[in-house]
């Protein structure tokens, strides 16, 4: 895992001034003759043309229309206009539907899309129809990939990989979730079922093979290759593409691997284009490799982007060639994209960009094309600045012969007094800190899984930040906090554990004293004022989740109400 | 004997082929008696049984080829012959639920009952005697199916025997003409047929055997292939007209219903009203292409002359709970074979009938018949009428959708089955199954009275507005008993309604409007207690106004996916889930409180104070109905193959009859499924407490306007963790039966369970309705993977 942990800062100035450098430097010859187009002509898509919401993390293209999954539900073009899904099932939701996942299935035309947090959905000729784990036998809400072909539709989700049947009406489970076994995140699942088998991608665990065969037998998940951290895989035709921390695998037949290295740091996600040509999506570049002799990379970057946010692999680039184009891409984090012939869509945090070879191909003409890079989400200002406290108990769904053991882990009126501070300390006219907890009744009933309570304080609930307690080998939790772009204080340790290095969303408490497993006597002060306002002594989760709440309060009031700059406040606490 | 040569043949050819495709072995098979009585006959090691060895038990396989067993099987509602429905071998064989997949070679399923048909399959006991594999059994196993049936009772002790007429009735359905206008040819569903009626002599002239109850025809536009639905058989049979004869046979989804092809006869569209699908039938390769996603029992459909194929729902999509729901009319791209649109049709259910018209001013409009069931008012204001109201739809190509009612305030047109247009496009005619009448619709008039109407008004009152009928319907002609199906001869000069429990075929002479003859489809038959009581059932004279009749509410003996606001006690408190009819005879006591012992007690008295508000059946008329209620056909059960079992149902089988939970603790009896659902029927015939009560459950004594049930409504999903801290009221329930429960939704008293999982993932939270609580994902997945084949 130390491969993953954040870099000193120094290290990353001296990457990204080298990156500039090279950004600029003469072509080589050799990635000038390369036999692809560059996108050289842009156009963005925010709110204000169309878009639900500014915040894009799906594309998928059917012929001529492109779906968008965006934060405020599903997009779809018709005609060169953006048209809403459904709006009214928005409406009534108690969540907004933050589309993380598109498939078509071809036969049928019906779209399936999966979400962050309420479960998978069927949209048929403007029905949506919806499958969550309290309805359907889906595993889990939180949906990271769907595969919808040949009357079977797969889905990867925070529960395990979920088949449903369509004809049988039947749900499956691979790789089922347990509270006493190191969980596999599946984040991209692999072409589409083929003789009744799939290969998926684990989150910093390998690429798995998953099989009816296996399905029904306990394990369920057959981990084939797992001697690389992946962050996400892709498949066209026989093709396979292998992103991991550090590089860009490919293989024709599954067994022998070209590597790539990466021209950049912070990758998300890896897209098939042809078998010579992928391409790789970071924070804030996107690059397209083709394979050749030489092999190249055309990096895009952002031109309204500082250059400093790059974060260039400069041992890479002297590796493969890279050519780095200047683009007009979106604001914010790049999530997904997708290359349609002369075309490419990328989405991000800030909106979605088209980017064409030829001028033509853009929808808007220059006069109407906007120029505005700011972000455009819309959303409510809110009247207090909220909180959230995860109690993020064990799931329930325990292997059989192990009794699930829901575990109080923060405490709540400890947190509670934490904002009380912060809000003596406020100016009065500002906004009041508010908390914000999912002690509901399913919760602690125990068909949900803590994941869906975080997507509901973070989307839902609209927090600047979550403390609570992550086990330390649970990379679920990180894995939604990565996509959630959520501030996280991780109340079960102060040191580093898995979740807080694997993604830089999640951190610990920066305060020795929180580990100590009683209330120490220089802890007085906190001890006196828990037992005059709650007439019982603080035990030592009270005095962790008091730190870890005060680490969060800190950091907003330096920062700001805004989730971005807290995060970056608090990495910076960090190094 | 022949009996036990067929099963033993079968089962060897059964076993040579499944037995080594058993996917899990971690799963115990049934070993059969002779393994047993190794060890158990009194010198081994084993105890002895202390259970005598019966002949009955031996003999009990034998006894379903008996004359009576097949009585008792119609009188029950069981679609296959007795010695293959899993009802009646769940009691007379040994491991018949799991089937033949889960059989050692060893097991001899012709022994009858044997030990393990009481202790569970043996084989895990066999290779760990110590290991407490097998079920404990005590005197609640044998009352299982040692108990008292009706449908045995009324059988063998009363005598009770099918008329002979009720092997000759055809009952037709549905109808289609010939290109020609020659040949008249209608889908049967008693019979099991499909007749070939000569127009010029009105003589039925030929008769081909389809599949199980054939449901609906369509023809091809040479007239020279029918398409017939077959909807217990899941198949689509293809008649040669010129041959008469089935020529091929497609399989479909579940329960297949509406049929017609496109025009340019590409593709064949069925629909399946069992699955919510539609299967798309490549006409040329006669095989299924695609399946489409339709609407919630996906019944008729039609063609219409913008290129598109509109089918009509008859259950209501799902909606919130307690909310005001509405009806799908899916709109299909003929040239693509894909869904294109679908329409909300609010506040409707039973959209059944539908046709186009395709000609005239209005070319383009399609009408299709509707109920508008106001099932969130309290159901006793049936007095006043306009509860349950009959009436008739116009979809625009523009999309817009208006209703209006075919009732007057005293004289009901209840359950409209069918439309058909005229060829000109000028009239219209609807078939009224509960009123035995059909009415000629004026289409411009219809559309003048539509356009007479301001807007506002055309969407909110023109719906519910009795007595406009006379505005458009012409004239109201009484036609044979439960008409259904109506088709016009091409040239338009007379048209054809199907007389279901007539078995009869009127013909309407379209110049006049008057009926000008009836063709009998079978000779002449005395009207048996069944068919009399079917009558009763689908008739409409004995409710208030004429508006509604049993089947309203039950289509097909069925449900209508409904929660019914039974009392006055205020709009929307105290809903009841409807319950299916089918195959119920055995399940006593009926009504969700389980307060009426016997069928004769819930259809008698109670009904004309609850429902009917006129005078109750006489004795018997009651029995009739009562008669003819039992043998209302349950449909196969489409998971339940005859193989067996899948892994995935076992286990879940498991689930449903462990002993013990996950960490090992003995569980309660109340805490186990088993406990109450148990038997070939899943139900221990007897009431309990399962804790599923909410707020709006007039037994909650929550104050109606008090702050307690607003409280509990905001406390939660429909106030069910209110009652987890408060203290759940106990009330008892009836514990429903549970077969074919994978069609039957929604779930729980009340009905706020939409799937089958819900009845644990939200509404056991207390865990009254057993314990769940440790069930993995994978474990619930196989429960309920189970629960369907049941």
């Amino acid at each position: 895992m130390s491969q993953l942990r954040r870099k000193p800062r120094v290290t990353v100035l001296l990457a990204r001034i080298a990156a500039v450098i090279i950004a600029f430097a003469p072509i080589p010859a050799a990635v000038a003759e390369q036999p692809h187009a560059i996108f050289r002509h842009w156009e963005l898509f925010t709110a204000r043309d169309g878009l639900a919401h500014d915040s894009v993390r799906a594309l998928c293209v059917d012929r001529d229309r492109v779906w968008v999954g965006t934060d405020s539900g599903l997009i779809v073009s018709r005609s060169r206009k953006w048209v809403a899904c459904k709006e009214a099932e928005l409406a009534r939701g108690d969540l907004p539907l933050m589309v993380s996942a598109i498939d078509i299935e071809r036969n049928t035309g019906d779209v399936w899309f999966g979400t962050l947090g309420r479960g998978l959905y069927r949209y048929s000729a403007s029905r949506l129809d919806r499958f969550d784990q309290l309805s359907s036998g889906l595993a889990g809400n939180v949906v990271y990939d769907i595969i919808a072909a040949g009357g079977v539709v797969t889905a990867a989700t925070n529960g395990g990989v979920s088949v449903f049947e369509l004809r049988a009406h039947t749900w499956s489970l691979c790789g089922e979730r347990a509270c006493n076994r190191v969980d596999q995140v599946v984040v991209d699942l692999l072409g589409q079922w083929d003789r009744g088998a799939v290969t998926a991608a684990v989150w910093l665990g390998g690429l798995s093979d998953i099989g009816f065969a296996q399905r029904d037998a306990p394990g369920g998940l057959v981990i084939s290759q797992s001697d690389r951290l992946t962050i996400a895989a892709d498949r066209l035709g026989k093709v396979t593409w292998w992103l991991t921390a550090d590089r860009l695998r490919r293989s024709a037949d599954g067994a022998a691997w070209e590597d790539y290295p990466l021209p950049f740091g912070s990758t998300r996600a890896v897209v098939a284009c042809s078998p010579e040509r992928a391409l790789v999506v970071a924070d804030h570049a996107f690059g397209v490799l083709v394979v050749g002799s030489p092999p190249a990379w055309v990096v895009y970057v952002n031109d309204a982007a500082p250059d400093a946010s790059l974060d260039v692999h400069r041992d890479s680039v002297s590796t493969i060639p890279a050519r780095f184009v200047r683009a007009a891409l979106p604001p914010g984090r790049l999530r997904c994209a997708v290359i349609d012939g002369n075309e490419v869509w990328v989405g991000a945090s800030g909106g979605l960009a088209h980017g064409c070879v030829d001028p033509d191909g853009l929808w808007r003409s220059a006069d109407t094309r906007s120029t505005d890079r700011t972000a455009t989400a819309p959303g409510k200002q809110p009247d207090a600045i909220r909180i959230g406290v995860l109690f993020a108990a064990n799931p329930t769904i325990a292997l059989p012969g192990v009794r699930p053991s829901p575990r109080r882990t923060i405490d709540l009126a400890a947190v509670q007094l934490a904002i009380d501070d912060a809000n003596a300390r406020a100016d009065p006219r500002g906004s009041a800190y508010e908390l914000v907890h999912n002690l509901h009744g399913y919760a602690r009933y125990g068909w949900t899984l803590p994941e869906d309570d975080l997507a509901t304080l973070a989307f839902g609930s609209d927090v600047l930040g979550i403390v609570t307690w992550i086990a330390p080998d649970d990379l679920h939790m990180a894995a939604l906090a990565q996509r959630a772009e959520t501030p996280i204080i991780n109340a079960a340790t102060n040191g580093p554990a898995l979740p807080d290095c694997v993604t830089p969303w999640v951190f610990a408490i920066p305060d020795h004293r929180a580990t100590r497993t009683a209330v120490a006597p220089d802890d007085g002060d906190f001890a006196a004022r828990y037992r005059t306002r709650f007439r019982r002594n603080p035990e030592a989760t009270a005095l962790r989740s008091f730190r870890a709440a005060q680490h969060l309060l800190q950091a907003i009031e330096h920062a700001g109400a805004d989730r971005e700059r807290i995060g970056e406040h608090l990495r910076a606490a960090d190094d | 004997m022949k009996l036990v040569i067929r099963w033993t043949l079968f089962l060897l050819v059964v076993m040579a082929v499944v037995r080594p495709a058993q996917s899990d072995d971690t799963l115990a098979y049934f070993f059969g008696e002779a393994h047993c009585r190794a060890c158990h006959d009194g010198t081994g090691a084993g105890r002895r049984c202390a259970i005598p060895d019966v002949p009955e038990h031996r003999d009990a396989l034998a006894a379903l080829q008996t004359d009576d067993a097949r009585e008792i099987t119609a009188l029950s509602g069981v679609p296959e012959p007795p010695e293959s429905s899993s009802i009646c071998l769940g009691c007379h064989a040994t491991g018949a639920e799991v089937g033949p997949r889960w059989w050692a070679n060893s097991f001899h399923p012709a022994a009858g009952v044997q030990c393990e048909a009481c202790h569970g399959a043996g084989s895990g006991h066999a290779s760990q005697p110590k290991g407490g594999h097998l079920r404990r059994i005590d005197r609640s196993v044998c009352t299982t199916c040692h108990r008292a049936l009706p449908s045995h009772d009324w059988v063998l002790h009363e005598g009770f025997r099918r008329a002979a007429a009720d092997r000759r009735y055809r009952t037709p359905e549905n109808l289609a003409v010939s290109p020609d206008g020659n040949k008249l040819y209608v889908a049967c569903s008693q019979s099991d047929s499909v007749l070939a009626v000569n127009l010029a002599t009105r003589q039925v002239v030929a008769e081909v055997a389809v599949g199980r109850r054939p449901q609906d025809v369509a023809i091809s536009a040479d007239g020279k292939r029918l398409f017939v639905t077959n909807r217990h058989s899941d198949t689509m049979s293809v008649i040669d007209t010129d041959r008469m004869q089935m020529i091929a046979t497609v399989a479909v989804g579940d329960d297949p219903h509406g049929v017609l092809s496109d025009r340019a006869e590409k593709n064949l569209f069925v629909l399946n009203t069992g699955d919510d699908s539609i299967s798309v039938i490549d006409l040329a390769a006669l095989a299924e292409v695609r399946r489409l996603p339709a609407g919630r029992g996906p019944w008729s459909l039609t063609r219409t002359p913008v290129g598109t194929i509109a089918v009509t729902s008859v259950r209501p999509q799902p909606a919130r709970f307690q909310q005001p729901h509405a009806s799908e009319l899916t709109l299909l791209d003929a040239a693509t074979g894909r869904i294109s649109a679908r329409r909300a049709v609010p506040d409707a259910n039973m959209l059944k009938g539908i046709a186009s018209v395709d000609a005239g001013p209005h070319r383009g409009a399609v009408l299709f018949t509707l109920m508008r069931t106001k099932n969130l008012v309290p159901a006793t204001r049936l007095l006043q009428g306009w509860v349950i109201t009959n009436g008739l739809g116009v979809m625009w190509p523009s999309g817009q959708i208006d209703q209006v009612l075919l009732d007057d305030p005293v004289d009901g047109f209840a359950d409209p089955n069918d439309v058909a247009v005229s060829p000109a496009g000028r009239h219209a005619i609807v078939t009224s199954g509960g009123s035995d009448r059909v009415a000629i619709i004026d289409v411009d008039a219809l559309v003048a009275l539509l356009e007479d109407t301001p807007a506002g008004a055309r969407e909110t009152i023109l719906p519910n507005r009795l007595g406009v009928r006379g505005r458009f319907v012409r004239k109201l002609l009484p036609v044979g008993a439960n008409p259904r199906g109506v088709v016009f001869a091409p040239d338009g000069r007379e048209a054809y309604v199907a007389n279901a429990l007539d078995d009869s075929i009127t013909v309407i002479d379209c110049g006049t409007w008057s009926v000008t003859d009836t063709i009998a489809l079978a000779d002449e038959l005395m009207i048996s207690e069944l068919r009399r009581g079917a009558r009763l059932f689908h008739s409409a004279d004995i409710t208030f106004g004429g508006q509604f009749s049993c089947q309203s509410c039950h289509p097909d003996g069925h449900i209508n996916g409904l929660t019914i606001d039974i009392e006055a006690d205020g709009v929307g408190l105290r809903p009841v889930d409807n319950r299916t009819l089918r195959g119920i005879l055995d399940t006593a006591p009926f009504k969700w409180e389980g307060t009426n012992p016997s069928l004769a007690r819930q259809c008698g008295p109670r009904l004309a104070v609850f429902f009917t508000r006129r005078e109750p059946y006489t004795p018997e008329e009651l029995q009739a109905l009562v008669r003819y209620e039992c043998t209302i056909e349950r449909p196969p059960n489409r998971y339940h193959k005859r193989e067996g079992l899948t892994p995935a149902q076992y286990r879940g089988k498991l689930v449903f009859e462990r002993a013990f939970a996950n960490d090992g603790r003995r569980l309660q009896r109340r805490e186990r499924c088993i406990t109450c659902h148990h038997g070939p029927y899943k139900t221990a015939q007897q009431r309990a407490i399962v804790r599923t009560t909410m707020w709006f459950d007039s037994w909650a004594n929550l104050p109606l306007a008090g702050e307690s049930m607003f409280d509990a409504k905001a406390y939660g999903d429909l106030g069910i963790f209110y009652f987890a801290d408060t203290g759940v009221p106990a009330h008892d329930l009836d514990a429903p039966h549970l077969n074919n429960i994978y069609d039957s939704a929604p779930y729980l008293h009340n009905g706020a369970a939409a799937t089958l999982e819900e009845i644990w993932t939200r509404y056991n939270y207390v865990e009254g309705h057993g314990y769940t609580r440790d069930l993995t994902r994978r474990q619930l997945n196989d429960l309920i993977a189970y629960l369907r084949t049941l």
